[in-house]
């Protein structure tokens, strides 16, 4: 294929341009040099990551629970699976009710929002749903969930929680893959059948998750490739 | 002008990466990718910065495990262009190049020219998955692979797709010049 006439839009971009830009990158370097309490939180935060993991190896240590659980934890980036044959919600469980708001709101209220949605995909009711956690002694942080809606094509969820937790699913089939080159995420279908306690893997929804900038963000739709660019286009 | 591809002599796995480097070598591709997105020059330069500027802010979260440093910044790049799309999508349904004589054009051969005006026209009236293949190809000068990569397609769909708005852009062309 002879495609040389395609690349005769091409310029060298102006020299002035690039120099002022070049200068703009050193005044941002000189700004880079790390600060002492950036780097303690970052270390609070691996710690805390750390203790999470710790506690369910102490527990897959014990070979009677490790043969009864059947469980498998696997980290992807800084998010942690439990593969486990076991429905996650307990008796304790308690139901949490939302508070509604504007979605106009979420980036005062520090919830990122993707700069790429898929096309006819509105935010539902323009508004987000925020869970506030009362008892946090489990570890369990607030997180907030906004859903796009399409008529007929299905619904796209994102799930962002302040604290970043095993994520428990019942398939071996987690993929990982890169976003933007910069984190790590899980991909995987199906979801927990709340009915017959069981994983099911029939269910037509896919599940990305990652972490990033210490929150633990889930994106649930039909469409991986869609979840996948929405994921990318949440700001850097 | 054809395109080489600097960036594609790092390893993977290339710990102490040349961020000196990076700048100069990804800066034209990374121009002439908005350049064959908008057909601006001074949208192309304002896109650049935001792209350069966001991607050094973050080049400490960069992980040479996940992805090529080209991946890495063109995926920047496609976020900055999305959000630049959404500000103006309320003001404009299509980006269609203004057909100024740019600094570099060749004022001697006007068929030339025209002919350029022509291509960034077509170029605009593409769809936009196109557009944007056709941007990261000739404009930021990756390859298929790495196209296909970053926009989760195949490499063979990212062939096929780029052949057939190719060849469709040069029958216009042809019929314009006949």
């Amino acid at each position: 294929m002879n495609d040389n006439f395609m690349y005769s839009l091409r310029q060298h971009p102006n020299k002035n341009f690039s120099t002022h830009l070049k200068n703009r990158l050193e005044e941002l370097n000189q700004r880079q040099a790390p600060k002492p309490g950036l780097r303690r939180a970052r270390l609070a935060f691996g710690f805390s990551m750390v203790l999470v993991l710790v506690v369910i190896s102490m527990v897959l240590a014990v070979p009677s629970a490790r043969a009864k659980l059947q469980d498998l934890v696997i980290t992807i980036g800084d998010q942690g699976f439990l593969i486990s044959k076991e429905h996650p919600l307990t008796d304790q469980e308690t139901t949490i009710q939302p508070v509604a708001i504007p979605i106009e709101q979420a980036a005062e209220n520090g919830v990122i929002l993707p700069a790429y949605i898929p096309e006819g995909f509105g935010v539902e009711q323009d508004q987000y749903l925020f869970y506030h956690v009362e008892d946090s002694s489990e570890g369990k942080g607030d997180w907030a969930e906004v859903t796009w809606v399409n008529p007929g094509n299905g619904n796209i969820a994102m799930i962002v929680s302040d604290s970043a937790s095993i994520m428990v699913v019942g398939t071996e089939t987690l993929e990982e893959i890169s976003l933007n080159g910069m984190y790590a995420a899980g991909l995987y279908k199906g979801g927990w059948n709340n009915d017959s306690f069981a994983w099911d893997p029939t269910i037509p929804f896919y599940s990305l998750v990652f972490v990033k900038d210490g929150k633990s963000i889930n994106f649930t739709g039909p469409d991986p490739q869609q979840l996948i660019l929405m994921a990318e286009s949440l700001n850097p | 002008m054809k395109n080489t591809n600097a960036l594609t002599f790092f390893s993977p796995l290339q710990k102490n990466l040349d961020w000196d480097f990076i700048y100069q070598s990804t800066l034209p591709n990374l121009y002439n990718y908005f350049l064959y997105r908008t057909g601006n020059e001074k949208i192309a330069e304002d896109l650049s910065s935001i792209t350069v500027e966001r991607a050094w802010s973050n080049k400490l979260g960069y992980r040479s495990d996940l992805a090529s440093v080209q991946s890495w910044v063109f995926g920047i790049a496609r976020n900055v262009f999305r959000e630049y799309l959404r500000e103006h999508r309320r003001y404009t349904s299509k980006l269609v190049p203004l057909e100024t004589e740019d600094s570099q054009t060749d004022l001697f051969d006007r068929d030339k020219f025209e002919a350029k005006i022509l291509l960034k026209r077509l170029i605009a009236m593409l769809p936009e998955k196109e557009q944007e293949l056709v941007a990261l190809k000739y404009g930021a000068g990756l390859n298929n692979r790495e196209i296909a990569k970053l926009l989760h397609l195949s490499e063979s769909n990212v062939g096929t797709r780029l052949f057939r708005t190719v060849e469709s852009l040069r029958k216009k062309l042809e019929v314009d010049n006949e």
